[in-house]
C-alpha cells in the first residue's frame, strides 16, 4: 500500500539531496485510504454537455495496492433517470512526475447490484494530484468527464 | 344539567325502591365520585343522569347505546368493540387517548380499547359534559361518564334476564345480591351474549360481525358506622368479527363488503378495586385502589379488498395500577373544600406486525421502487423472493402520572363561588423495535437474491406538566338554578404506534435503493423519523353558562351554552399516497360553540316525555397539514346536531298483569363530516325505537325494536391505501326479552 504514499515530484527528492536547500517538498498524495473528490460531472447527452456541479466521486485503492476503483456517486446521464452509484473496478495506474495517471478501456462497471455492461467504460484517462482530479471516459455511449478537488472534512 | 335536579326528576319518574335508595345512599355513604362532585361542581356542570329503569327502557347497557341520548354526546357504532370513538361538543378521538373519561364504580378505565363492554345491573349513569380535568385529570376534556352498579347492601334479590333478537342474537344475564347481617353484602353476576352478525362479507358469503362474549362481577361490601369497604372484581371476554367496511367506487357508489383475509378481535379484561370511605363529622375520606389488566388481539385485513395486500395483527397486554385519595372538608355551612391526589402506572406491551402479501408487495413497495428504474431499463425490475413478509413492530410503553388537586366553595346566600386547580404530571416512554427481512434482486444485474434487513429501533420519551384551573359561580333559587364556569381541559400526548409500518416501509425502500446505489427523487412525505411517532397534548378553555328551571316537580328544563377554544386538537389523519398507517396529528387550533337543551315533562300521571337537543359548531381556526389548509372547515366525525325524543306511557291493569308499558324513542345525529376537507358527510338521520313491556309482578315480558323504519345511514368513513371506505349503520332489529326479579 505504501506505493500510494507518492511523494509528488519524486525527482525533486533527488534535488534535495543535491543540496538545493531552498526547495520545498510537494504535498504528499496519500492514497492509502479512500479519497473523495467534489467537482462537476459533465455528461454529453444528445450533443449537449450537461454539467452537474457538487458531484462526488471516490477513489478506493485495492487491497494489493495495484489498482483503484472509481466510484461515481449519484450520477445521472439524463435528468429523468434516477441517480446511480457506479463503480469502475480495477483501474490500473502509473506515477509520473508525482501525479497518478489513470488509463483504462473496456471495463464493465458495477451498478445496481452487479455488472452493468450497458455502461461499459472506454477511453478512460485521468490524472490525480495531491489536491485535484481530472477524468474523462465514456459510459457506454455517454461521454463523461469529472473535474474536482479533494474533499476536506472542514 | 344540574345534578340535583336530575335526582329529583328521576325520583319523580320512578318510584321503585332502587331509585329511592339513590338518595338514601348519599346520606349513608357516598362514593368517591359523589364526594368529588359535591360542592363546587354539584350545581355548576352540565350533566345527564340516567337511572336504572330509564337505562333499561332505553336499552342503555354500554357507552354506544347512550349515543345521542345526552345532548352533543355521540358514539358511532362501527368497527369492533375496541373502537369506542366518543365525541362530545365537537371533541373526540378515533384512536389512542379518549376525550371522555369512563369510571365504573369509581374505577377509572384508562384504555379506550376496554370502554365497550356490557355493564351488568347499572344503577345509574351520570354523564358530565364539558371539561372535567380539574377533578378527573387526563383525557376528560370533553366529559366524564360515571357509571355505578347495584350494591348488595342496598339491594337484595336475584335478577335473571334472557333476550332473543334479530341475527340470532342472544343475551343472558343472571345476578344475585345477598346481605349477610347488617353490615356485609355480596353480589355475584354474570352475562353471556352471542350474535350471528348482520353484515355479510361477499368474498366468502359469511357473516362478519358475529360475536361471543361474557363476563361477570363480584362485589363485596362492608359497612359499619362511618366506615365502608368495597371490593369489586370484574371480568369481561370478547371474541368477535367486525369491520363490515364497504369500498366506495370511483363514481361514489358504495360497493358491498368484500375482503379476503380473516378479521377478528379477542379481548380479556380484568379489574379489581378496593374502595374505602370514612365519613367523619365534617369531613370524609375516600380511597380507591385499582388494578386492571387488558389482553387483546386484533387481526385485520387492513386493505379491506379481495386482494392479498396486507394484514395487521395487533396484540396488547396492559397492566394498570391507580390510586386516588379524596378528602372532603366542610367546616361550616358556608365553606367546603376538597383535596385530592391521584397516581397511576401503566405498562403496555404491544406487538403489531404488518404482513405484506403478494399484491401489497407488488403495489405498495415494488411499484414505487420500479417506477423510476423502469424509465431507464423497461425490461428489468426489482423482485422479492418472498410472497409475503412481516414488518414486525414491538413496543414497550410504560406511562405514569401523578396529580394533586383542590377545590373550594363559598356560599353567600343564594350565590356560591367556587375555584379549583389541579397540578398534573405525566411521563410516557416508548421503546420501539421495528424490523423487516426480505430477499431481493434486480433482474438486470443480480443473478441471485440478496438479503436486506431494515430496522428502526429506538426510544422516545414525553412528559407533560399541566395546571388545570376551574372557576364557577352559581345562583340557586327554589325553582331556578344558573351557573357560569370557566375551565381548562387537557388530553395527554402520546405516540403514533400505528405509523410504524409506514416508517419501516419507507426505510426498507431507502435501504434497498441505497444497497443498489439508486436514488429516486422524493415524491411524497417521508415518515422516516422518530419525530413522527409522537404527538402533543391537546388543551382547551371551556366557557359555559347554564340554567335549569323547575316550576313544578313535573317539569324540568335545562339549558347550557358553551364555547371551547381548543389548541393542538388531536386528529387522526391518513398520510398522503398509498400509505398503510394512520397517525394522530395536532390540528393547530379549533373552536367549538353550541347549545344543549333538555326537557323532562310528566304531563299526566302515566305519561313521561323527554327531549334532549344538542348543537355544535366546531371548526378549524388554523390547520394546515402541509398539503392543504383546512381553516374554516368543520371538525370531522363530530355531529353538528343530536336529538333525542322519548315517551313512556304506563297502564296499571290488575293484580295479575301489573302494568303495561309503552315506550318509543327517536334519536338523531348529523350532519357529520368525514374528512378535514369536508368533501364527504352523513346528513342528519334519525332512528326510531319502541318497546312494549308487560309486568307480571316479578316477571316482565318485553318486545322491542330498533331502527324500526329501516333508516339507511353511514357510521364511519376512512381512507386506506388510497381507497375510501365506509360502514353502514345497523338495519332494523327486533327482539324479545324475559326478565325475572325475585
Amino acid at each position: 500500500m505504501k506505493i500510494f504514499k507518492i511523494f509528488a515530484l519524486a525527482a525533486m527528492m533527488f534535488g534535495m539531496v543535491a543540496c538545493d536547500n531552498t526547495t520545498t517538498p510537494e504535498e504528499v498524495v496519500d492514497m492509502d485510504a479512500p479519497t473523495a473528490y467534489v467537482g462537476t460531472v459533465s455528461v454529453v447527452v444528445a450533443g449537449q454537455t450537461v454539467p452537474t456541479p457538487d458531484s462526488l466521486i471516490e477513489i478506493v485503492p485495492s487491497q494489493d495496492g495495484k489498482s483503484f476503483s472509481i466510484v461515481f456517486k449519484k450520477i445521472k446521464f439524463v435528468p429523468a433517470m434516477p441517480a446511480l452509484d457506479i463503480t469502475i473496478p480495477t483501474v490500473n495506474f502509473t506515477v509520473t512526475d508525482g501525479a497518478i495517471n489513470l488509463v483504462a478501456d473496456g471495463i464493465i462497471p458495477l451498478c445496481m447490484g452487479g455488472e452493468f455492461p450497458n455502461y461499459i467504460v472506454t477511453a478512460l484517462k485521468g490524472t490525480i494530484t495531491a489536491t485535484s482530479i481530472d477524468l474523462s471516459l465514456k459510459f457506454g455511449d455517454f461521454e463523461t468527464s469529472f473535474k474536482g478537488t479533494v474533499q476536506t472534512n472542514a | 344539567m344540574p345534578i340535583s335536579s336530575s335526582v329529583v326528576s328521576s325520583v319523580a319518574t320512578d318510584t321503585t325502591h332502587l331509585e329511592v335508595v339513590e338518595d338514601e345512599f348519599v346520606e349513608v355513604v357516598a362514593t368517591m365520585s359523589q364526594i368529588k362532585q359535591q360542592g363546587l361542581f354539584e350545581n355548576s356542570v352540565a350533566a345527564t343522569n340516567i337511572f336504572m329503569q330509564d337505562a333499561e327502557r332505553e336499552k342503555i347497557d354500554d357507552m354506544r347505546s347512550m349515543s345521542s341520548y345526552a345532548p352533543n354526546f355521540f358514539v358511532p357504532d362501527y368497527g369492533s368493540r375496541m373502537t369506542s370513538s366518543i365525541y362530545m361538543r365537537g371533541m373526540g378521538a378515533r384512536i389512542d387517548q379518549p376525550a371522555v373519561g369512563l369510571y365504573i364504580d369509581d374505577v377509572p378505565v384508562l384504555n379506550k380499547n376496554a370502554f365497550d363492554f356490557d355493564v351488568l345491573d347499572i344503577r345509574s349513569i351520570k354523564l358530565l359534559r364539558g371539561p372535567q380535568s380539574t377533578l378527573y385529570g387526563r383525557n376528560t376534556m370533553a366529559g366524564v361518564m360515571d357509571v355505578r352498579t347495584l350494591s348488595p347492601i342496598f339491594y337484595t334479590g336475584t335478577r335473571l334476564a334472557a333476550e332473543y333478537a334479530t341475527a340470532n342474537s342472544v343475551k343472558v344475564n343472571a345476578s344475585h345480591y345477598q346481605r349477610f347481617g347488617e353490615h356485609f353484602g355480596l353480589s355475584l353476576g354474570g352475562y353471556y351474549r352471542h350474535t350471528d352478525g348482520m353484515f355479510t362479507n361477499d368474498y366468502d358469503g359469511e357473516l362478519l360481525d358475529w360475536e361471543n362474549g361474557g363476563g361477570g362481577r363480584a362485589k363485596l361490601e362492608w359497612h359499619k358506622d362511618a366506615l365502608s369497604l368495597t371490593n369489586t372484581f370484574s371480568v369481561d371476554a370478547v371474541n368477535q368479527g367486525g369491520w363490515p367496511y364497504r369500498l366506495i367506487g370511483e363514481d361514489g357508489e358504495k360497493l358491498t363488503t368484500n375482503y379476503n383475509d380473516p378479521s377478528n378481535y379477542t379481548r380479556l379484561s380484568l379489574s379489581d378495586a378496593v374502595r374505602v370511605v370514612y365519613m367523619g363529622e365534617n369531613y370524609a375520606l375516600t380511597s380507591v385502589t385499582s388494578w386492571s389488566y387488558l389482553d387483546d388481539c386484533m387481526t385485520l385485513d387492513q386493505d379491506f379488498t379481495p386482494r392479498s395486500m396486507f394484514t395487521l395483527q395487533q396484540a396488547q397486554r396492559e397492566h394498570t395500577l391507580t390510586e386516588e385519595v379524596v378528602v372532603k372538608y366542610d367546616p361550616t355551612q358556608r365553606y367546603s373544600a376538597r383535596f385530592g391526589a391521584f397516581g397511576f402506572y401503566k405498562q403496555l406491551n404491544m406487538s403489531a406486525p404488518v404482513r405484506f402479501k403478494r399484491d401489497g408487495i407488488d403495489d405498495l413497495i415494488l411499484a414505487n421502487a420500479n417506477k423510476g428504474i423502469q424509465m431507464m431499463f423497461p425490461d428489468h425490475a426489482i423482485l422479492f423472493e418472498e410472497d409475503e413478509f412481516d414488518i414486525s413492530s414491538d413496543f414497550r410503553n410504560p406511562t405514569w402520572g401523578a396529580a394533586l388537586y383542590h377545590t373550594s366553595e363559598v356560599k353567600l346566600g343564594r350565590w356560591s363561588f367556587g375555584a379549583g386547580v389541579r397540578f398534573d404530571y405525566e411521563s410516557s416512554t416508548l421503546n420501539y423495535n421495528s424490523n423487516a427481512l426480505i430477499h431481493y434482486r434486480f433482474t438486470m444485474t443480480m443473478p441471485r437474491f440478496k438479503e436486506l434487513k431494515s430496522t428502526f429501533v429506538g426510544k422516545n420519551r414525553k412528559s407533560f406538566f399541566e395546571v388545570l384551573p376551574r372557576v364557577s359561580v352559581n345562583y340557586n333559587a327554589p325553582q331556578f338554578n344558573a351557573y357560569a364556569t370557566v375551565s381548562k381541559g387537557y388530553k395527554a400526548g402520546g405516540f403514533n404506534t400505528q405509523i410504524f409500518s409506514d416508517i419501516l416501509q419507507n426505510r426498507m425502500m431507502n435501504d434497498l435503493m441505497a444497497d443498489l446505489g439508486v436514488y429516486l427523487d422524493q415524491t411524497g412525505p417521508s415518515y422516516d423519523t422518530a419525530e413522527a411517532t409522537g404527538y402533543k397534548p391537546e388543551h382547551s378553555w371551556n366557557y359555559e353558562v347554564g340554567a335549569s328551571y323547575t316550576p313544578t316537580p313535573k317539569f324540568v328544563a335545562e339549558l347550557s351554552l358553551f364555547y371551547i377554544d381548543c389548541r393542538d386538537q388531536q386528529l387522526t389523519v391518513f398520510p398522503a399516497g398509498k400509505s398503510t398507517g394512520r397517525m394522530m396529528t395536532n390540528a393547530g387550533r379549533t373552536r367549538s360553540y353550541g347549545v344543549e337543551a333538555t326537557i323532562d315533562w310528566w304531563p299526566m300521571k302515566n305519561l313521561d316525555l323527554r327531549a334532549a337537543y344538542g348543537y355544535t359548531n366546531a371548526r378549524f381556526l388554523k390547520y394546515n397539514d402541509g398539503n392543504n389548509d383546512y381553516r374554516g372547515r368543520y371538525v370531522p366525525y363530530a355531529p353538528q346536531h343530536t336529538l333525542s325524543l322519548s315517551g313512556d306511557y304506563t297502564w296499571h291493569i290488575n293484580r295479575t298483569l301489573d302494568r303495561v308499558r309503552l315506550h318509543a324513542d327517536w334519536r338523531g345525529a348529523g350532519r357529520i363530516y368525514w374528512d378535514e376537507a369536508n368533501r364527504y358527510s352523513q346528513p342528519f338521520y334519525g332512528l326510531l325505537g319502541a318497546s312494549v313491556a308487560l309486568d307480571f309482578n316479578r316477571l316482565t315480558v318485553e318486545v322491542w325494536g330498533r331502527n324500526l323504519t329501516g333508516t339507511e345511514y353511514d357510521t364511519f368513513y376512512f381512507v386506506s391505501v388510497g381507497n375510501a371506505f365506509m360502514q353502514s349503520g345497523r338495519p332494523r332489529q327486533l327482539g324479545a326479552k324475559l326478565s325475572f326479579d325475585f
